[in-house]
C-alpha cells in the first residue's frame, strides 16, 4: 500500500479543513512548497493536491499548483474543481500524473469517459466523498440520493482507473478512518481504491492496508506530527 | 457448478479475487485445507508481498499444489502467485520457488520507478484461452517490483513495457498466470477470470 500525503490549498496556503467545512480551517504552511519539500525528503512517491477554492467554486490555486508541479520530483494527483476537458488537459500539460474528478463524474459523466480515453485509465481518478452516509458533490454541499457503492460502480463503468474514497465526517478529525465503508467498497469494485479521511495513528494505516486498498491519503495526522511519513510508509510496506 | 479454491496462505486480501470468480459463475472457497484443494475443479494462487515470506507460508501446501497441477488441475497464478510458480527468485537473495515453470524472477530495471503500480497495457503475443476476446493493448492493473522470465518463451501469451518489455501473462496446458491483477482490472480483468472458469470446464 502506498501512503500519499495530502496538500490542501486554500487561498494559496496549505491548510486542513475539519469535515470539509471551510469555516473550520487550520493553516499549516504559508508556502505549500515547504510541505512538498518535506514530504519529498521523507520519501513520498505521490502527492495528493486539492484545490479547495476551485472545489468550492471560489476561484482557484492554479498558480501555486503549477509551481508545485514544476518543482516536484515525484508523482502528483490533483483534484478540486476540474470540470472541463480544457482544464484537465492544462493540468496534464503542466506534468500532473493523475487528475481527480469529483462533481464532474456526476454532472458530466461523458467528460470523465472522454478523459479516460484521452489520457488513459492510470491518469484519471474519481473522488467519492461520503458525508452522513451519502455521496456529496460541489464542495461537499450537495447530497446525492444514490448509495456510494452504486456511484462507485457507475464510475468504474465510465472507465476511471482509481476510486478515491473520502469519509468527509472523518476528514480532518483524527478520529479514525471509515474502515467498514472502505472494506465494502474494495469488495464491491474491480478497480483499485485509495482511502482518505480520519487517519490518526499507525494502527489505522495497518488496518487500512489489510483491507486491500491501493493507497491511503494522510493529511492532518502528518501536519499534527502524530507520526512521520517515513514511519507510515514503513508500516504500509509490511502489509498488503 | 465449477468449484475453485483460492489458496489461502496468509497473503492479504483475497475477497476481490473471490468476488471476481463468483461473478464468472464459479463456486469459490478461500482455503488452506488440503482436502478442499484436492476436491476442487481449479485452483488460484494469489499473492501480494515478498517472495521469501510467501514461499515460507506456502510450504505446507507446496506438495499438494505441485501434485494437483501434475494431475491436470487448472491453476491460475496472480502477481506474486505467478512468480512463485518459477524455479527461483532473486527477491531477497536467491530463493527457490515451486518450479512448476522453469525460469527465474528478476528485478525490474533501475531506470524506472519501483514498484510498478498502476494501469499499463498488455500486448497479446499469441492466442490463448485465458486472453480470449481480450483486445490487444488492453489496460490491466499492476503492482510489481519483479518480473518472471521463463526458459521457454513460447508459454508467454502477453507482454508489457515498463523500463523493459516483460512477460505479463503465461499459459501452458492447465497452467495459467498473470503478472497483473485481473480482479482489479475492471471489465477486461473480469473477462479473464471468466475465461479461466471456462478453461476449467473444458
Amino acid at each position: 500500500m502506498i501512503v500519499i500525503p495530502s496538500i490542501d490549498l486554500l487561498r494559496g496556503k496549505c491548510v486542513r479543513l475539519f469535515q470539509g467545512d471551510p469555516s473550520q480551517v487550520r493553516e499549516y504552511y504559508q508556502d505549500p512548497e515547504e510541505a512538498v519539500k518535506l514530504f519529498q525528503s521523507q520519501g513520498a512517491s505521490m502527492l495528493h493536491i486539492v484545490d479547495l477554492d476551485a472545489a468550492l467554486g471560489l476561484g482557484d490555486n492554479m498558480n501555486v499548483i503549477s509551481r508545485i508541479i514544476k518543482s516536484a520530483k515525484i508523482g502528483t494527483q490533483v483534484g478540486g474543481g476540474i470540470r472541463s476537458i480544457e482544464k484537465a488537459k492544462h493540468l496534464m500539460n503542466l506534468g500532473v500524473s493523475r487528475i481527480v474528478f469529483g462533481t464532474a463524474c456526476i454532472r458530466m459523466p461523458e467528460l470523465v469517459s472522454e478523459a479516460s480515453n484521452i489520457f488513459g485509465k492510470d491518469r484519471v481518478a474519481a473522488a467519492i466523498d461520503v458525508k452522513n452516509g451519502s455521496p456529496t458533490i460541489e464542495g461537499w454541499k450537495s447530497k446525492l440520493s444514490l448509495e456510494y457503492v452504486e456511484v462507485a460502480k457507475k464510475l468504474e463503468n465510465l472507465g476511471v482507473g482509481t476510486i478515491i474514497f473520502t469519509s468527509v465526517n472523518a476528514d480532518g478529525t483524527l478520529r479514525g478512518p471509515a474502515l467498514i465503508d472502505v472494506k465494502r467498497l474494495v469488495r464491491s469494485l474491480s478497480i483499485p481504491v485509495i482511502a482518505s479521511g480520519g487517519i490518526r495513528n499507525l494502527d489505522d494505516i495497518r488496518e487500512l492496508a489489510k483491507t486491500g486498498v491501493q493507497g491511503v491519503i494522510v493529511g492532518t495526522a502528518l501536519y499534527e506530527k502524530r507520526f512521520t511519513l517515513a514511519e507510515a510508509m514503513s508500516v504500509a510496506r509490511h502489509v498488503g | 457448478m465449477t468449484s475453485i479454491v483460492i489458496i489461502n496462505y496468509g497473503v492479504g486480501n483475497l475477497l476481490s479475487v473471490k468476488r471476481g470468480l463468483e461473478k464468472a459463475g464459479a463456486k469459490v472457497d478461500i482455503s488452506s485445507e488440503p482436502e478442499e484443494i484436492r476436491g476442487s475443479d481449479g485452483m488460484v494462487l494469489p499473492g501480494v508481498g515478498a517472495f521469501a515470506e510467501a514461499k515460507k507460508n506456502l510450504s505446507s501446501l507446496e506438495e499438494i499444489v505441485i501434485q494437483e497441477v501434475k494431475d491436470g488441475k487448472a491453476l491460475l497464478g496472480i502477481c506474486l502467485g505467478l512468480q512463485l510458480l518459477f524455479t527461483t527468485s532473486h527477491e531477497g537473495g536467491l530463493i527457490r520457488g515451486l518450479d512448476i515453470i522453469r525460469g527465474e524472477v528478476v528485478k525490474l530495471p533501475a531506470n524506472v520507478k519501483i514498484p510498478h503500480i498502476g494501469w499499463n497495457n498488455i500486448r497479446i503475443e499469441r492466442p490463448c484461452a485465458l486472453l480470449e476476446n481480450i483486445p490487444d493493448d488492453s489496460h490491466m492493473y499492476f503492482v510489481n517490483s519483479y518480473i518472471a522470465k521463463p526458459k521457454d518463451s513460447t508459454i508467454v501469451t502477453a507482454t508489457t513495457e515498463y523500463g523493459v518489455r516483460f512477460p505479463s501473462a503465461f499459459e501452458r496446458k492447465n497452467i495459467f498466470a498473470t503478472q497483473f491483477h485481473p480482479e482489479k482490472s475492471g471489465e477486461m480483468g473480469l473477462r479473464i477470470l471468466r475465461n479461466f472458469v471456462k478453461a476449467i470446464r473444458k
